[in-house]
């Protein structure tokens, strides 16, 4: 070792670095929760397929709302027949473009973006204390990358019709969700004076959501299962 | 528990089958190398625990993954390094390392000189402030490498980029550093 290198060494004895903190016992208490979550998760996307299988084979049962699951800010909702919508570019109802220091700013939280190779997005959205998104890959198959704040508060609606696929998708360690196929709509919602509102309706590509703490994501574009997957884990990482 | 203690591959053994007492020695074992690059990397306090509860939390999660009989350390490390990326990149900004208080007060002790100590004191003023200059990636290699002190190898896995990498990363930074410690 060099003299400069073992100045290195020296010196990274006198950086002041934060005592460790005790995180065992809080890291055993968050994987004791997440199994015990993951686990309902499971169930829960069992039980939602096979009622919804069930429901559908049953006239009388085909008109009501069956009553999906959610994941994160986004409740999925399968139904018979889907609502009154239209084709709307993926940014319909979120509001004017702004810079992202001011979507940043209105939406209350910082976004979490890949790494881009060329030069990163200029235009991003938001709705104030929930949602962020900007357009990640443009042209006429846009991407949308969309992030909301909060755990239940049901920020985003996807409702299915029967022959959408709704299938359990891994991203990193997190579970998520990759819808597919037939025709869905989204809907944004916004709660004023603890009334939610209905922002807007559109019929929307395929979806990879997925959830770390309380942040959901949601990617929407032209893209398949794995490519969808390819692209949130370099958000993720 | 009674008989000698598990060493690490029993422990990663173990918690890859569920066993949260297992993984909660691997958590108490490696959180100081842990936390200590979480803060290297995201330059500060807050952000660095956060990353390194993430990390660790994200790795249990990940343990079906884990290659059996390979190191934990710089497995675990690569988890916590992107954690503390992300948060670094939202916080968006850059880390700035700092000497602590007692370190930064030149000493008074009789050996060695006064004059050396101050002379130490300000090539070492010098030399941290050459190191917050350095480029991102070079500045991070020289972190894990020299302040964490792992080897090439570990630092290569860490950050998931060949050795060579890590090398010419090292020697590139070596080189700028040489020009304020000479």
């Amino acid at each position: 070792m060099t003299e400069l290198e073992q100045a290195l060494v020296s010196l990274g004895r006198e950086l002041d670095v934060p005592p460790t903190p005790n995180l065992a016992g809080t890291v055993r208490a968050r994987i004791a929760r997440r199994r015990a979550a993951r686990r309902l998760f499971v169930v829960a996307f069992a039980v939602a397929v096979v009622g919804a299988g069930i429901a559908m084979a049953v006239p009388d049962a085909r008109s009501a709302i069956l009553r999906f699951f959610g994941i994160g800010s986004v409740k999925i909702e399968r139904v018979d027949t889907l609502p009154a919508s239209r084709h709307a570019p993926v940014t319909a109802g979120l509001g004017p473009a702004r810079t992202r220091a001011e979507a940043e700013q209105i939406a209350g939280f910082r976004m979490v973006l890949p790494g881009f190779k060329s030069a990163p997005p200029l235009r991003y959205y938001a709705i104030r204390g929930a949602l962020i998104a900007t357009v990640i890959r443009s042209g006429p198959t846009p991407v949308l990358l969309t992030e909301l704040k909060g755990e239940q508060t049901w920020l985003s609606k996807k409702l299915v019709d029967p022959n959408t696929r709704v299938e359990p998708a891994r991203v990193d360690v997190y579970d998520g969700l990759f819808l597919s196929g037939g025709r869905h709509v989204l809907l944004y919602q916004s709660a004023r004076n603890g009334e939610i509102r209905q922002v807007t309706t559109r019929f929307a590509g395929n979806v990879l959501l997925w959830s770390d703490g309380n942040l959901t994501y949601r990617l929407e574009g032209r893209l398949s299962r794995d490519e969808a997957i390819r692209l949130a884990n370099l958000i993720t990482r | 528990m009674e008989g000698r203690p598990l060493d690490e591959s029993q422990l990663v053994e173990r918690a890859r089958r569920g066993d949260h007492e297992a993984y909660g020695e691997l958590v108490h074992a490696y959180q100081a190398i842990a936390f200590r690059t979480a803060f290297l990397v995201a330059g500060g306090a807050t952000e660095a625990e956060e990353a390194t509860q993430e990390g660790f939390v994200k790795a249990w999660r990940a343990l079906g993954r884990f290659r059996a009989g390979a190191p934990f350390k710089p497995w675990l490390l690569r988890i916590v390094t992107n954690e503390a990326h992300n948060r670094r990149r939202s916080a968006g900004r850059r880390a700035q390392l700092a000497l602590r208080a007692a370190a930064a007060e030149p000493s008074g002790d009789a050996a060695p000189s006064p004059e050396a100590s101050v002379l130490d004191a300000e090539r070492r003023d010098h030399l941290l402030a050459a190191v917050n200059e350095l480029p991102d990636d070079q500045r991070i290699v020289v972190s894990l490498r020299y302040f964490v002190g792992l080897s090439e190898e570990e630092v290569a896995e860490t950050l998931g980029i060949a050795q060579g990498t890590v090398k010419s990363r090292t020697s590139r930074a070596l080189e700028r550093l040489r020009e304020t410690y000479d």
